[in-house]
């Protein structure tokens, strides 16, 4: 008996989730479309204004760095957040920004990367030197690190703080020049989605 | 127990075949290891591939252990689970694990028939599973000849798949250090925490036991993989450069599936050597001489005295630079104060100061009269007194100094521990103390979960450091023990313990505890403290904290 009734209400739990869910996706931001059609999509998209927080951080090359001015003014920006200990979604993150970099390198775009380390601890300089040669990161691209209130500050402001690092989440960052709000991506979009992205908030 | 009874019966198998043949399996198992953990292809060459249709990776980023694990055993990160991958998992038939209401959110994976060879090239090369389900498009698709994958398939068998020595159909063997030259205090304080534990885990694995077997749903999520805990502890005779040849005695007569807290005197060294040669997870020693050259097996809490030098060093940076600076290190030879002294040497070597060297000799604390002969003689350099805090009894004396009073005396909270706030007479206002623990004022915070536990079981307090630490190793490793079910791995008891730090409420007496994969010290930050200006006896901390 108490068998039956443990399951009729885990069903009933589950299906209530259900309906939540279904429910939820109808006000969710907009799924952006996947070059798979039909397939679930990898990532959603959302526009938003983050006021960037006023730190000094300290870049891998050593050279420190004012947030506002890295990521918060008029130039062409993507961000990501990633620690170098990471072993299955910053991966990712980086092999994408690697090769988004690359190709638009090659197109001779100036916009430029940051990856900011949600592990600030562990992720000093050095560690986020030999990690940007490990991912094979460009000349445009740079990884910085801080003091971990500054990293809180920012990783609050970008609404990416997940508790435990081992919660964050895949995110991407896109600000073209001149634009006020940036475009948040959450999941792993494909280089050619990242690079449709990007040039379709460019002529927005 | 048909499953290893099999696997037994197959390494029995493997075992007599001829030799040729074994050395060519032997071949393409470490052909298969360094594909599995480094990405590298028999032809020498980084493995590629894509992920996500078209970002391209290369073995770096992206070798199998990076989310795979070095057990094998998986892992999950931000929501994304990542399935095993050893030998029992893949080259059996897999049931859905769960019932069919439950499927859509669960985070089980669904079922599909063993792999082969060729099934496994398909989901390697293309992505689809053995019951052609399309993988998820995170795992890579890979470049791989069939003789790599005949390698990694060849490695994928032997991950995890047999108990590892030390745990039996009925119990676990751990092991803890208890050298004779610790502090006996201190090493019965701390013995008596993990016993206290351990009785706990034991009187709880009956109840554990018959919820497996009566629970509704429970048999459906978790095996019957309860085993009571034998607590070995380990009284290692003399000095620590002795210990390695005991370690492996002790081992040979009751191999142990883990080491957990420990203590004793000297460099920790022997101790992560053996469990490096052994295999065997290190957790939580509590030492002032780690080793930190990130070996897998070993973890610790902090750096003890190493750390600390290092932070002296960065705070002394600007003084040491820009005057000519003298810096005067006071300590035993022999003692964790000389091991400071050194890794202080190495941290400021590119430094102009000039580093001098003062050895107390004797068994009695130095005197107010070495002390007062220090400063006169040196004039007014930086004290840098790695001692006990029985060697600082006449530290303070020297009143009316003048010109002669050190501008600074350094002490450590790891060598000298309360010793080093209690220092009085002038010379106070001139000390400052590096210390890897939770701000003073906050630290009895910290101790309130250890204090709600010993309560009930009669356990008194005499070396709350010692005990904290005690109760945080033996915690993690009683909830990773736990969490691995069925999976005895000695790899996935240290990824377990890597990814749960952070979520562990207790952090015994640290400011802030956080592992990530590969990590190897739990502690990173070091503080250093003054006495506060406001207060008669308090502290307060130069600057923030100082990262790793």
């Amino acid at each position: 008996m108490i068998v039956l009734d443990t399951r009729t209400v885990m069903f009933a739990f589950s299906l209530a989730t259900c309906l939540l869910l279904g429910s939820l996706a109808h006000i969710a931001p907009a799924v952006a479309e996947t070059s798979g059609g039909g397939k679930e999509p990898n990532y959603t998209r959302e526009t938003v204004s983050y006021r960037v927080p006023d730190v000094e951080l300290i870049a891998h090359d050593g050279n420190s760095v004012s947030l506002v001015s890295a990521i918060g003014g008029e130039k062409p920006v993507m961000v990501n957040f990633v620690f170098t200990s990471c072993t299955t979604i910053c991966p990712v993150l980086s092999a994408s920004f690697a090769e988004v970099s690359r190709r638009l390198g090659e197109k001779g775009d100036s916009i430029e990367f940051v990856s900011i380390s949600i592990d600030p601890e562990y992720d000093t300089q050095e560690k986020l030197a030999e990690y940007a040669k490990r991912m094979g990161a460009g000349e445009s691209w740079r990884f910085l690190t801080g003091n971990p209130d500054d990293i809180f500050k920012v990783e609050k402001a970008f609404n990416t703080y997940r508790g435990n690092k081992m919660n964050h989440l895949p995110l991407t960052f896109i600000k073209v020049r001149g634009a006020e709000e940036w475009v948040r991506l959450e999941g792993f979009p494909s280089v050619d989605e990242v690079l449709a992205e990007y040039g379709s908030a460019k002529n927005s | 127990m048909v499953v290893l009874a099999l696997l037994g019966l197959q390494t029995l198998i493997l075992a007599v075949a001829a030799g040729a043949e074994g050395d060519a399996q032997a071949d393409k198992v470490s052909a298969g290891q360094r594909l599995y953990r480094e990405g590298i292809l028999s032809s020498g060459e980084a493995v590629t591939g894509f992920t996500h249709g078209d970002i391209p990776i290369f073995a770096s980023q992206l070798a199998c252990e990076s989310c795979h694990r070095r057990s094998g055993l998986g892992s999950s990160e931000g929501g994304k689970v990542v399935p095993p991958v050893t030998g029992q998992a893949l080259f059996q038939d897999r049931e859905h694990e769960q019932q069919a209401p439950f499927r859509s959110r669960s985070m089980s994976v669904g079922g599909r028939p063993a792999y082969e060879l060729s099934s496994l090239a398909d989901a390697l090369r293309l992505g689809v599973d053995s019951g052609g389900n399309e993988l998820d498009p995170l795992m890579p698709r890979y470049d791989m000849s069939d003789s790599d994958v005949e390698a990694l398939y060849a490695y994928l068998e032997t991950l995890a798949s047999e108990l590892p020595a030390g745990v039996d159909d009925s119990k676990v063997h751990l092991a803890t250090i208890a050298a004779k030259n610790a502090d006996e205090s201190e090493r019965e304080s701390m013995l008596e925490i993990l016993k206290a534990f351990a009785a706990d885990k034991n009187a709880d694995t009956r109840n554990e036991s018959g919820r497996s077997v009566r629970g509704p749903y429970f048999r459906a999520y978790m095996d019957v993989s309860y085993r009571k805990w034998d607590l070995h502890v380990w009284e290692l005779e003399g000095p620590s450069e002795t210990w390695f040849e005991q370690l492996e005695a002790l081992y040979e007569e009751q191999p142990v599936f883990a080491l957990v807290s420990g203590i004793g005197e000297g460099s920790w060294r022997p101790v992560h050597d053996f469990c490096a040669v052994q295999e065997v997870p290190c957790i939580f020693p509590i030492t002032d001489r780690p080793v930190l050259d990130e070996d897998f097996y070993s973890i610790y809490l902090s750096g003890g005295v190493y750390r600390e030098a290092k932070a002296v060093a960065e705070h002394l940076n600007d003084k040491l630079s820009e005057e000519p600076a003298l810096v005067i290190q006071v300590y035993r030879a022999g003692s964790a104060g000389e091991a400071m002294a050194e890794a202080f040497l190495k941290a400021a070597e590119d430094s102009s100061a000039t580093i001098e060297a003062v050895r107390v000799a004797g068994s009695d604390p130095p005197s107010a009269n070495f002390w007062e002969t220090l400063y006169r003689e040196r004039g007014p350099g930086i004290v840098l007194a790695w001692l006990g805090s029985d060697d600082l009894e006449n530290l303070g004396s020297g009143a009316g100094l003048g010109p002669a009073t050190p501008s600074l005396v350094i002490l450590s909270d790891t060598l000298s521990g309360d010793g080093a706030y209690s220092v009085t007479g002038p010379i106070r206002q001139q000390v400052r103390v590096v210390s890897l623990l939770e701000l003073p004022e906050r630290r009895e915070r910290g101790l309130l979960r250890l204090r709600t536990w010993v309560k009930p079981r009669g356990i008194e307090i005499n070396h709350p450091r010692v005990q904290a630490d005690a109760f945080l190793a033996v915690t993690l490793a009683g909830s990773a023990v736990k969490h691995m079910r069925r999976n005895f791995s000695r790899e996935y008891m240290i990824e377990i313990v890597e990814h749960g730090l952070d979520n562990s409420v207790f952090r015994s007496v640290y400011p802030q505890l956080t592992l990530g994969p590969n990590q190897r010290l739990a502690s990173k930050s070091a503080y250093i403290l003054r006495p506060s200006p406001d207060a008669e006896d308090g502290w307060v901390a130069v600057d923030a904290a100082s990262s790793y």
